[in-house]
């Protein structure tokens, strides 16, 4: 029986289940992947979540399920009050806007052919917001993420690897989400880059309350940002609460495998200015 | 071990010693009007040396790495000086070229799913390596492959040898692009990147097989890197580039502890220090403000100047020479005694 998830949850999955069946190229031959298996996972609302773990181990298609792009084949997923896992096309649609997702290749994930306003716009428009309104909220939301407005006619090729996240962040903000999911969106980029995009990300948290989950495989990332970290592994979720529980005291010993095999760069008179946060 | 093409020095530099000499290097893509992309840049890797290159991307580190082998675009207008072992590459014909890629310098790239082809066996793609550099039996070749791959810590090596790369996990097909950077025996590796995408256990793997390659054959190895935390415990020397210049160079101990360049020490405080678990108040996370505008950057002056923290008049209007604060160390600054 379905069980309503506590109010400060903003997603909360149950049992969670997803298989893949391919075939071997050039063979008959099936084989079965399971991505996720029995995954629970909790989202505070209004926190900044991380999802961490090595390549493989399930990050993106449990992403992918939340932001209700893949069926899980079993299992239950709750947005607040509401299990979308089961939802007919036309509620997931209705529901879509409150849950975005910004994905690693910014160049791939946007149209080239397509103007920064264009890019900007389009959701709104297929939302059936009216074409000036349109065009304030084109100038207001490029403000929002650092962008100046008068590049609103740039092309993506136009903009470097970190102006377009920003540019795929206006995007997604552009439906006021309430969740906004990050699938290795900052891998690509140099960590100037990547230390602007989550200063952003913190203001936009702190100022429009909205909840973050940041999906990674770098550690050092999440131990500066997040609020709350849930550790995966093969498809399970291993160990999941606060920062301060999964990365100060780590009970799993995967999740300890991970914190150790972290490079941190602890030399001279930082090693004794980081021995404070240890 | 494998019977190598040899690659003698044709015209030894008297006593420098130097395995790679880059002298005066200046790269422009797209004509005399194009972007500068690597500017008057002079290097020297010693054999056996692990050096890193350290820069944002746009700071011209990639393309140091293609110029030393040779493999820059049509649009690249290339001056000043690549010596291998003494001899001029520039002056080396595409044959000669050939013979030196693979046997004297290889490279290891930022994806092996691109590097790989995907219709030919793992194995046999390390073989053709050898088969360039090499008139040994094929016999020969497969067993001194399969000996490459335990090397690098592959394990069931009969099915890795066997296997197309979409059958592999990524981390084999890393260590697969390591094997075929080292199966010749080069004197020098360049890992362009070679670790950017790979989770943290995966990149201390990667990094230990290349450590264990310096030792066994004592090549030098160069890496290419926008993050500081990589470099530490691993270079030897760290060279960080900025805007196609080389704005510091010196023993990474020194550079990772006490940098002089203000844009060494904002690369630095970027990365973390160690894992913070203190959510309860999160804090800003540092930056260096602004971003490298590679079109629309002024020749005159320092380049990093519109971003630098230490900014004083005459860095907008002179080039900071080359200054040698300290033995082993060169820096480009005005003001690195601050």
């Amino acid at each position: 029986m379905p069980t309503e998830p506590a109010k400060s949850l903003l997603i909360r999955t149950r049992g969670l289940c997803k298989r893949y069946v391919q075939r071997r190229p050039l063979s008959r031959e099936k084989f079965t992947i399971d991505a996720l298996i029995d995954v629970d996972l909790e989202v505070p609302r209004g926190c900044f979540s991380a999802l961490v773990g090595e390549s493989g181990s399930g990050k993106s298609t449990l992403a992918s399920c939340l932001a209700m792009m893949e069926s899980p084949d079993r299992g239950e997923i709750w947005f607040a009050d509401r299990e979308i896992s089961r939802c007919s096309p036309r509620e997931q649609a209705s529901l879509r806007p409150n849950i975005q997702m910004i994905f690693q290749d910014s160049a791939g994930a946007l149209n080239p052919r397509f103007s920064a306003a264009q890019i900007i716009g389009e959701p709104l428009e297929i939302q059936g917001v009216a074409k000036a309104e349109v065009r304030r909220r084109i100038g207001e939301l490029m403000e929002r993420v650092g962008l100046p407005p008068d590049w609103a006619e740039r092309r993506p090729t136009q903009f470097s690897g970190g102006q377009r996240q920003r540019l795929a962040i206006a995007r997604a903000l552009s439906l006021d989400p309430t969740l906004l999911i990050l699938d290795e969106s900052l891998s690509g980029l140099d960590l100037s880059t990547q230390a602007q995009i989550l200063n952003l990300l913190l203001d936009l948290r702190e100022n429009c309350s909205l909840t973050c989950l940041l999906i990674t495989h770098d550690l050092s990332l999440v131990g500066q940002v997040a609020n709350v970290v849930a550790v995966m592994h093969r498809g399970n979720i291993v160990e999941q609460g606060t920062s301060r529980q999964v990365l100060g005291n780590p009970q799993n010993i995967y999740t300890k495998q991970l914190l150790a095999s972290v490079r941190l760069l602890n030399t001279g008179s930082r090693a004794a200015q980081a021995g404070g946060h240890r | 071990m494998i019977p190598l093409t040899s690659v003698p020095p044709r015209t030894p530099s008297a006593g420098s010693g130097a395995l790679l000499c880059v002298r005066d290097l200046s790269v422009t893509y797209g004509g005399v009007t194009g972007i500068p992309a690597l500017r008057h840049v002079n290097l020297e890797i010693q054999p056996g040396e692990i050096v890193g290159v350290l820069g944002e991307s746009g700071s011209g580190k990639s393309t140091l790495a293609l110029s030393i082998l040779g493999l820059l675009p049509v649009n690249a207008m290339v001056q000043g000086e690549v010596a291998f072992k003494g001899e001029n590459l520039g002056d080396a014909d595409e044959t000669r070229r050939r013979t030196i890629r693979g046997a004297g310098i290889s490279m290891i790239f930022q994806d092996p799913n691109l590097a790989l082809s995907p219709v030919m066996r793992v194995g046999d793609q390390i073989v053709e390596v050898m088969r360039a550099h090499s008139e040994a039996k094929p016999k020969l070749l497969r067993k001194q492959c399969e000996e490459m791959l335990k090397k690098v810590h592959l394990s069931d090596i009969q099915r890795i040898y066997k296997a197309y790369p979409h059958q592999l996990s990524g981390g084999e097909l890393h260590r697969i692009a390591i094997a075929q950077a080292l199966c010749c025996q080069p004197d020098l590796v360049i890992a362009d990147e070679a670790t950017r995408s790979l989770d943290a256990t995966l990149q201390n793997e990667v990094l230990d097989v290349l450590r264990a390659a310096r030792e066994r054959s004592g090549a030098a190895i160069l890496v290419v890197t926008h993050n500081p935390a990589l470099l530490a415990g691993f270079a030897d020397r760290v060279v960080v580039m900025y805007a196609g210049r080389i704005v510091e160079d010196g023993p990474a101990t020194q550079i990772l502890s006490r940098p002089f360049h203000p844009y060494t020490k904002g690369l630095i405080e970027l990365a973390p220090p160690a894992l913070r678990p203190s959510p309860d108040a999160i804090r800003k996370l540092p930056v260096i403000p602004g971003y490298l505008d590679l079109a629309g950057r002024e020749m005159r002056g320092c380049a990093f100047e519109p971003r630098c923290p230490a900014r004083t008049s005459v860095c907008q209007t002179e080039f900071p020479e080359e200054a040698l604060p300290e033995a082993g160390r060169r820096v480009s600054c005005f003001n690195h005694a601050h």
